[in-house]
């Protein structure tokens, strides 16, 4: 104990040597602990909080943007949507007028009324042949048939 | 003071409790509904095709052009409007001003607009304008089709025909959409919510065949006009499958012929006449007790259950062969052969080629005809049935009887419906079912020559079709009295029921004539009968020994989804 003592009192003895003379000693006084720590938390709360106020102000941000990014999806989309619609309708619209346009009824009309096609006052079909039968086969099968139907009435039930 | 305040805190409270409580459900529900609106979502009807995939029916989209005329401020604008919305969808511009003036709320202005109309009306951008989606039924070939197709009424449900009976498969299911809505009404983007999808109608491909069609209706219509008939029928069928290629239902008003107003075929029975000596036939030679060569003594004239039955024209009581008694449908020698077949099996033969029930077809509103049963049959009734005057019949009936006989004795169940296209595009075949043997392959041997023969030289010639053999019969038969016992006179129905080539059978068909002036099948149906045919045979590539393109053509290219 006599040791540290003495080795402190040395050690002052030499600081006040070696400083000028007349000048005031500052208040130097021992850190209270608690006090330091104390500011350290408030550092931090305050730090804290502006970080937190941040991230909910980015959070809010991106979430308007996203509301807005999707609402302007929403949008594109209905817009597609209706395009395609428009497009199915368009299509189908134009099914229907093929159809007509097709259609053997409208095909006759035109040919009769605006190209005044004439239909024959009669056919001559050419009698088809089977490829294992001759003509003259069939020329021969043919004939009785029509032969016999000249001679029958044909006024019965 | 304090009592006072706490008594309105108290108040408060409760009012808090209700609101949020008790009556919670009910003000959301009102909440909601002022911010939400439902939108329907309506499912496009099927669109039904023939076999090669020619639309025979479609929907498209329309739109109904609605005014709510509260939103109109100032009012005296409603005039400025009127002449406006007037201009776009062509209507007098006074009549749409006194509708927007009638402060009803609801004024459709125009219905069954196009789109392209809708969007000129839409770049008016009429607050109080709204727009309503709905859709068309067309028919493309026009009234072609129409006894069989039917019709759609205005709430989009089928009424008549096949639009009716297939109506839950072409319908579809509509769906609807939740939306957000704003103060305007305007739909608020991101705002959807409880969407249910509509589920698109699926089509129907039939076994129609429409080129066919119209030569049909062509050749009938012309033979209608000519004989001054009250109506016409026409069936055919594809011989092995049963389907029906063309069936046409034709009635005269004065000096023009139209689309009758139900399918005659399936729904109006009338008195057959000598078709029916088929089932004599069929049975007796089924049973061995006659075969085609065979004599049978045939008189003029015999009696059965004290009536008297006549041939049509006169002989002596003379030897016939069987197939002489057919080819000339001698009345008298078919009551010969169905007593030796007996009441039984007559009527056993009779309910076996389909007769005296509904056909498959299953058609809304279609006939068994008048089969009475074999208990009931009067002692006339064995000499009016073998021939056809005893029973009532549709023309499909008959010519799905004589359909077994071209299919080699199978009764093939008829059908229009060939499938079913999903709203992938693709498409799902029916199966066919029902499908049974009625006559030994051995008896449609003997029947048909003998059929061949009411063509060749009996009373069918006019059937004849040059480089094919044709087989067939006719039946004429009186009309039977509205008002009074007996019949008609001088009213005839007049049938021709065959089937080509006759050594392997492709087609099947019938035609019929309601009170033609030429009285019978052989004269007034039977050229018919040979024009259509002729047409058949090349449209389907058909040779003269069967060889056939039919089934190549089966339900052709659909369009792509």
């Amino acid at each position: 104990m006599a040791t540290r003592s003495s080795a402190l009192e040395r050690a002052t003895g030499r600081r006040a040597e070696s400083e000028p003379r007349g000048k005031a000693r500052p208040q130097l006084g021992v850190v209270d602990h608690r006090h330091a720590l104390q500011r350290a938390r408030r550092r931090q709360a305050r730090a804290l909080y502006f970080l937190s106020g941040g991230v909910l102000a980015a959070a809010l941000t991106v979430a308007a943007a996203g509301h807005a990014m999707l609402a302007a999806t929403q949008l594109r989309s209905d817009t597609l949507q209706s395009q395609l619609a428009g497009a199915v309708g368009t299509e189908q619209n134009l099914e229907l007028r093929k159809a007509t346009l097709e259609s053997p009824s409208r095909v006759m009309s035109l040919a009769e009324h605006r190209y005044k096609m004439v239909a024959p006052s009669g056919v001559t079909y050419l009698q088809p042949v089977d490829p294992g039968e001759s003509v003259l086969q069939a020329h021969e099968s043919a004939r009785p048939a029509a032969h016999r139907s000249a001679s029958v009435p044909s006024h019965r039930p | 003071m304090l009592l006072a305040t706490s008594l309105m805190l108290a108040l408060l409270f409760a009012r808090v409790v209700d609101v949020q409580g008790l009556a919670a459900s009910g003000y959301a529900a009102y909440g909601a509904n002022e911010q939400f609106q439902k939108v329907p979502l309506p499912a496009i009807r099927g669109t039904v095709y023939d076999r090669n995939g020619n639309i025979l029916a479609t929907s498209v989209p329309r739109v109904d052009v609605v005014a709510d005329d509260f939103l109109i401020h100032p009012v005296s604008l409603a005039a400025r409007y009127a002449a406006q919305l007037a201009r776009v969808l062509h209507v007098g511009s006074s009549l749409l001003d006194s509708e927007l003036t009638r402060k009803s709320g609801y004024v459709p202005l125009a219905l069954d607009v196009s789109q392209a109309v809708a969007g000129k009306v839409a770049a008016l951008a009429l607050p109080f304008v709204s727009f309503v989606p709905t859709q068309q039924r067309k028919d493309p070939a026009g009234s072609l089709f129409s006894p069989l197709l039917g019709v759609v009424g205005w709430n989009g449900k089928g009424m008549s025909g096949l639009e009716y009976q297939y109506q839950q498969l072409l319908a579809g299911k509509s769906g609807s959409e939740q939306v957000a809505i704003g103060s305007a009404g305007e739909q608020l983007p991101g705002g959807a919510r409880a969407l249910r999808p509509a589920v698109q109608g699926k089509g129907l491909v039939l076994s129609l065949d429409e080129p066919l069609q119209y030569e049909v209706t062509k050749a009938l219509g012309a033979q209608v006009l000519a004989q001054h008939a009250y109506s016409g029928v026409c069936v055919v069928l594809d011989t092995h499958t049963g389907g029906v290629l063309a069936m046409v239902n034709l009635q005269r008003q004065g000096s023009k012929v139209v689309p009758a107003t139900q399918n005659l075929a399936t729904n109006a029975v009338y008195q057959p006449g000598s078709v029916m000596k088929i089932a004599t036939f069929s049975g007796a030679l089924q049973e061995h007790l006659v075969t085609p060569n065979e004599r049978l003594m045939v008189p003029f004239t015999t009696w059965v259950g004290g009536w008297p039955f006549q041939d049509a024209w006169f002989h002596p009581t003379e030897p016939l062969p069987v197939t002489q008694i057919l080819a000339q449908s001698s009345n008298v020698g078919t009551i010969e052969i169905a007593h030796m077949l007996g009441a039984t099996r007559l009527d056993y033969y009779l309910h076996q080629l389909g007769f005296g029930r509904p056909t498959a077809l299953d058609w809304p509103g279609q006939s068994a005809g008048l089969l009475p049963p074999v208990s009931a049959w009067s002692g006339s009734d064995m000499g009016t049935m073998p021939i056809g005057t005893g029973e009532a019949v549709t023309a499909m009936q008959i010519v799905d009887a004589y359909n077994t006989v071209a299919d080699g004795g199978v009764y093939m169940p008829p059908r229009l419906v060939e499938g079913v296209v999903g709203p992938n595009g693709r498409e799902r075949l029916l199966a066919e079912h029902g499908a049974h043997r009625v006559l030994d392959p051995s008896t449609v041997a003997e029947l048909v020559p003998m059929m061949e023969d009411v063509t060749a030289e009996g009373t069918g010639v006019l059937a004849q079709i040059p480089g094919y053999k044709v087989a067939g019969k006719t039946g004429t038969a009186q009309i039977p009295s509205t008002t009074h016992p007996g019949y008609q006179p001088g009213a005839w129905d007049a049938t021709f029921v065959g089937f080509v080539p006759a050594g392997n059978p492709q087609l099947t068909a019938v035609v019929m004539l309601h009170h033609p002036t030429a009285m019978y099948g052989g004269s007034a149906s039977a050229p018919v009968f040979a024009t259509i045919m002729r047409y058949a045979l090349r449209h389907f590539d058909i040779s003269p020994s069967g060889a056939s393109g039919l089934s190549a053509t089966t339900s052709g290219a659909l369009p792509a989804p």
